[in-house]
């Protein structure tokens, strides 16, 4: 036995097939309408079922309900075994035989993920996480070498969060995106383009001395046959006050954004495709990317930058 | 028991010895020998830490071990990367190391996997957590995965009948419920979701599947795919690509992206996803 071997082996963690995950696999293999294809589905939810309990248990939250191998949908038309880590992206959970020395990841699999985990599915009660790849180009991969599972947690944790407009088109939003009525007053509400169908609003905290100098990402989104268009606006943080007398009272020094203030657009590759900077004189009370298109699947980062403070959002459309 | 005798002692003296001097430095005090206890007492875990590097004995490396990552996941807060990491490293040596109380008993895997949840979910706890100077590391975990055991079994008896898995068959053999899923073809679920999606894809009514068409392949619509993709005879994608002389992983990722989104929106509005997420 060579050193190289012994570590490799020492990485793999044995993990246990629940009674709960075999109902769930088959339950689903149930809805197949042919044998190989409901194996071919047991064995792909058995690997995503102990994928999840894995890392639920290291306090990693995943969704199952978002996910293609839990919509009966994707899983009877696709060879699915996908996980979403919420704030991350959909990682593989693939099944691997006992005596395999490679796994198979379907074509339709090799696109919008984070990355593959290999399941190997030794008896009806235990398994083997043999370890993970973040990509793949072979449809064929290895099982030697693989990055060990526990170092998961921290690939997941260099990855930058991704948020997946997809998952607004079906009303559901990350809980620091906001509708837009929360966080924006009245007289910017009326700058918004609230036509758009779907529209969230983000408060970012600028840590400058000056509590009112923060500011508002909005994001506005609408969908069309192919694509998604999206526009996306800064607004200053105001607080409006209620005055003794009644009337509300804005303060007009804040109701404009700082000077210098730098709202960027940038494609997948990190070139910046737009950037906006707001004036010193005269002053903005928004500054604004113009409506973008982009097609499904395409991800872009809005970048906002004062001096030496710098926050990026990454989305999936 | 003798043997167990000869690791404790192993692990005062933190240096792998012949066995005669092990028994002979056998009751020194904990640490460093012939100083008291109480002087050596905060070097101990230092010294006990560089054990596991030195090969000493396997048990206490991996109790000090275990004990050291405990303290790790305790100094960060619940869903920290260090805690994530420390519980994979936990999990990792503690499934490696087969020091788990194991029996076959068909709720086994289930009560596993309630031990680690009820161990990490507690581990900050001052009375259910994990005490060092009552016992080591797993045996805090079998512990718990023996009273998780003994609820299963207590509850087995009382409906012992509710069990799908696993099962043996009438000459007592273990049969791998993979081996025997038959396609049921008359299974209403299956019939329900396969026919309505068929029905869907081949006549579809709004005339979004045909309409929704390739950039690079004008010829190919999500239909189209859709038709060959439906199974039980589904076409490889090296088939379809031959077919409409297309690149195979364009294809297979356009499917993934465009056909897929239309499928979840459509299991979505037909209801298929309720009562389905655990």
């Amino acid at each position: 036995m060579t050193f190289s071997k012994t570590t490799a082996d020492d990485a793999r963690v044995p993990i246990w097939v629940t009674q709960a995950a075999k109902q769930t696999a088959q339950q689903f293999a149930s809805q197949q309408p042919d044998p190989q294809k409901a194996k071919q589905v047991y064995r792909n939810t058995l690997a995503v079922y102990i994928v999840n309990g894995y890392l639920n248990l290291l306090g990693i939250e995943t969704d199952l309900a978002a996910s293609d191998s839990w919509n009966p949908a994707v899983r009877l038309m696709n060879n699915v075994a996908d996980l979403f880590i919420v704030g991350r992206g959909h990682v593989d959970c693939r099944p691997v035989k006992p005596d395999a020395e490679t796994c198979w990841i379907p074509l339709e699999a090799h696109s919008d993920r984070i990355g593959y985990i290999m399941v190997r599915l030794d008896t009806d009660q235990e398994a083997t996480l043999l370890g993970f790849v973040a990509q793949v180009h072979l449809e064929h991969v290895p099982l030697q070498p693989l990055r060990p599972i526990s170092e998961l947690p921290h690939y997941l944790a260099q990855l930058e969060p991704v948020i997946n407009l997809r998952h607004w088109l079906e009303g559901l939003y990350q809980l620091d995106w906001h509708p837009p009525e929360k966080l924006l007053q009245p007289k910017q509400l009326a700058l918004s383009h609230s036509h758009s169908k779907i529209q969230r609003a983000k408060y970012i905290e600028l840590n400058l001395d000056s509590e009112h100098r923060d500011v508002i990402l909005l994001l506005s989104v609408t969908p069309h046959d192919e694509a998604l268009s999206v526009r996306v606006q800064l607004y200053p943080f105001t607080i409006a006050e209620n005055h003794p007398s009644g009337t509300r009272l804005i303060h007009s020094a804040v109701d404009c954004l700082m000077p210098n203030i730098k709202l960027s657009l940038k494609t997948e590759d990190g070139v910046i495709a737009k950037e906006v900077i707001a004036r010193t004189y005269p002053r903005d009370n928004c500054i604004q990317i113009p409506q973008f298109y982009g097609q499904l699947g395409e991800c872009f980062t809005i970048q906002i930058t004062l001096d030496d403070f710098q926050s990026s959002e990454n989305f999936r459309i | 028991m003798h043997c167990e005798k000869k690791y404790e002692v192993e692990k005062c003296e933190n240096q792998a010895q012949s066995p005669w001097n092990i028994v002979k430095e056998f009751r020194k005090p904990i640490g460093l020998v012939g100083r008291s206890l109480a002087t050596c007492l905060p070097p101990v875990r230092e010294s006990v830490s560089k054990l596991k590097m030195d090969g000493g004995d396997p048990i206490q490396d991996l109790n000090q071990q275990l004990q050291g990552l405990i303290s790790k996941a305790c100094a960060h807060p619940l869903g920290s990367l260090e805690r994530q990491a420390a519980f994979a490293e936990m999990v990792r040596l503690v499934m490696r190391s087969g020091k788990l109380w194991r029996e076959s008993t068909a709720y086994y895997p289930d009560a596993l996997q309630e031990m680690w949840e009820y161990c990490f979910h507690h581990i900050d706890d001052p009375e259910k957590g994990y005490d060092s100077s009552v016992c080591t590391v797993t045996t805090w975990l079998d512990d718990r995965l023996k009273k998780n055991l003994r609820r299963y079994r207590d509850r087995k008896y009382r409906r012992q009948k509710r069990h799908l898995f696993p099962y043996q068959s009438d000459d007592g053999q273990f049969v791998d419920p993979v081996d025997i899923l038959v396609a049921p073809k008359d299974s209403h679920t299956a019939l329900r979701i396969w026919a309505h999606l068929m029905a869907w894809v081949q006549q579809d009514p709004e005339q979004v599947l045909r309409n929704r068409v390739c950039m690079r392949y004008p010829q190919i619509s999500a239909q189209t795919l859709l038709l060959r993709r439906l199974p039980p005879d589904e076409q490889a994608w090296d088939d379809i690509a031959a077919e409409f002389r297309a690149d195979k992983k364009y294809i297979a990722q356009w499917y993934s992206r465009y056909c897929n989104s239309l499928l979840r929106e459509w299991g979505r509005t037909q209801g298929y996803l309720d009562g389905e997420s655990d």
